[in-house]
């Protein structure tokens, strides 16, 4: 079966100076597939370049058989291709109901689409006209997530979702996305460090150090990753 | 009193073009994050180009209006050509590049129009009515009044109503994020540059009547005051800019008519440093994020 995404000798960097390394890697429809690492391994420039935010020196990014370099970032999202970045990209200056319907502008009438997510997620629904900077840190994850949704992405892009929330909170979310892939076949590639919680609804892992993605099976991978031992 | 409500009355009208102009800064300052000191410049620029059609053609509303299109083509093209290509690491680039932009700016009219003071005529009467002895506004107060109450209005309508000017926020506040909702940032930055432009086109159009002329450097101090302005009302908030721009206006009608008109200037830089002290957000810049 030919993968939704499909990533190969990706090399990409910040001015000249590489920070992913001939990344080889594969998401199927309908999968979650869980990257993990420490900090500063190149998780997050990863999915930059895979939006088309990073431009790669080298390698391939197939995405539903399309090759996206040289696609520009705008663009990507018409494709099927959603990014919800690292600290939720939440416009604070703007109201949840306007965040939302940011997320489906490209697509002339995305009245259903934003109708979904506001059933989907309804602490949203309750505060449609509030400014995002009065929403709690999960009530921005929400935010972001149903905006990267009003687009009906294939594939969605995910920087660490965790992050500064509580235990539960992270809990609900990946619950959520175990759901929005059963539901709706969305396949998303989930960039985490919190590894337990990315684990427990991830259909594949991968762990990058340096730059450079390894498969992981057991445990003492995931140890080494973090640890060094 | 008649002084008192006749100064009045004058700062209110200064102070919408002040308004105005102060929006356009504050249109650019949202959009991209800098203070465009060459807007009185390229407004000046605008202005010879609407009186030049209206003296050709006999048409003052012609001029006017090849003004405000020229203020939208002119604020595109210093965005496309220059402003995109300027190293954006340091906001200081910027302003140097926009500093030099005055100087060719200001240069260039010199070269083809001269450097004396040439008439900007008011297309309506600038005689103020009277009321019980006291002269109150003029024909043309009012159609400045008119004219920058129906653009606040047009701006209030595209940025809160339109898909378009929803965007523009977005790719204001931010871009990367904007582009990854499939927004078109580097088009909305042009629009904002060309809006902006437009705007302070219009200030253009309606404060040279009152001053000296069309010179090249006519917008000199109106800049200062509408940067005033902007800064007082906080450089991100188009409704500071407005009530900036009153509160300039009759600061220095009240300073002018008690004091005597050359230490206005000095009034307006005392407000500036007064702010920039006291409050350098500005009178309405939001405080905000929530903590936890």
């Amino acid at each position: 079966m030919t993968a939704l995404l499909e990533v190969a000798g990706l090399t990409a960097g910040y001015g000249g100076a590489p920070v992913l390394h001939a990344v080889d890697l594969a998401v199927e429809e309908g999968s979650i597939v869980a990257v993990l690492g420490a900090n500063g391994a190149g998780k997050t420039t990863l999915l930059r370049t895979l939006s088309g935010l990073v431009r790669p020196t080298a390698g391939r990014i197939v995405f539903a058989g399309l090759d996206l370099r040289g696609i520009r970032v705008e663009r990507m999202v018409r494709h099927g291709l959603a990014h919800v970045p690292e600290g939720r990209g939440v416009i604070t200056e703007l109201t949840v109901d306007e965040n939302l319907r940011l997320g489906g502008l490209w697509r002339g009438d995305a009245k259903a689409a934003l109708a979904e997510v506001y059933d989907l997620f309804e602490p949203l629904a309750r505060r449609k006209k509030q400014p995002g900077h009065q929403l709690s840190g999960g009530e921005r994850q929400l935010l972001a997530l149903g905006r990267a949704l009003v687009a009906r992405p294939r594939l969605l892009l995910l920087d660490e979702p965790s992050l500064g929330l509580a235990p539960k909170v992270t809990a609900q979310i990946m619950g959520l996305l175990r759901t929005l892939r059963d539901s709706t076949g969305l396949a998303v590639l989930l960039v985490e460090q919190n590894a337990r919680s990315a684990l427990s609804i991830a259909d594949a892992g991968v762990v990058m150090t340096l730059g450079r993605l390894e498969k992981i099976a057991t445990e003492d991978d995931i140890r080494h990753a973090y640890l060094g031992f | 009193m008649d002084r008192f409500v006749f100064l009045t009355f004058d700062g209110l009208s200064r102070g919408a073009v002040y308004a105005a102009f102060a929006l356009a800064l504050v249109l650019i300052w949202r959009a991209a994050r800098i203070v465009n000191f060459a807007q009185g410049a390229m407004a000046v620029a605008t202005a010879y180009a609407g009186y030049s059609v209206a003296a050709a053609t006999g048409s003052y509303w012609l001029g006017f209006a090849v003004a405000l299109v020229a203020g939208l083509v002119l604020g595109a093209a210093v965005e496309r050509l220059v402003m995109r290509f300027v190293d954006h690491s340091s906001p200081l680039n910027q302003v140097v590049v926009a500093l030099g932009l005055v100087l060719v700016i200001q240069a260039v009219l010199g070269m083809i129009y001269g450097n004396e003071y040439r008439p900007a005529a008011a297309p309506v009467s600038r005689e103020a009515f009277t009321a019980g002895g006291i002269a109150l506004l003029s024909r043309f107060d009012l159609f400045v009044f008119g004219s920058v109450a129906a653009v606040v209005a047009l701006l209030v309508l595209l940025f809160t109503r339109t898909d378009v000017g929803l965007r523009m926020r977005a790719a204001a506040f931010a871009p990367d994020v904007s582009r990854l909702l499939g927004v078109n940032v580097g088009g909305m930055l042009t629009l904002g540059w060309a809006l902006a432009s437009a705007v302070g086109s219009l200030a253009g159009m309606l404060v040279l009547p009152t001053e000296l002329g069309l010179h090249p450097n006519a917008m000199d101090i109106v800049f200062v005051s509408s940067f005033t302005a902007a800064v007082l009302g906080g450089l991100d908030s188009p409704v500071g800019a407005v009530a900036g721009g009153l509160i300039v206006g009759l600061l220095l009608s009240y300073v002018s008519g008690y004091f005597g008109a050359t230490v206005a200037p000095m009034a307006v830089l005392i407000l500036l440093v007064v702010v920039l002290l006291g409050r350098p957000g500005g009178l309405f810049a939001k405080s905000t994020a929530r903590t936890a």
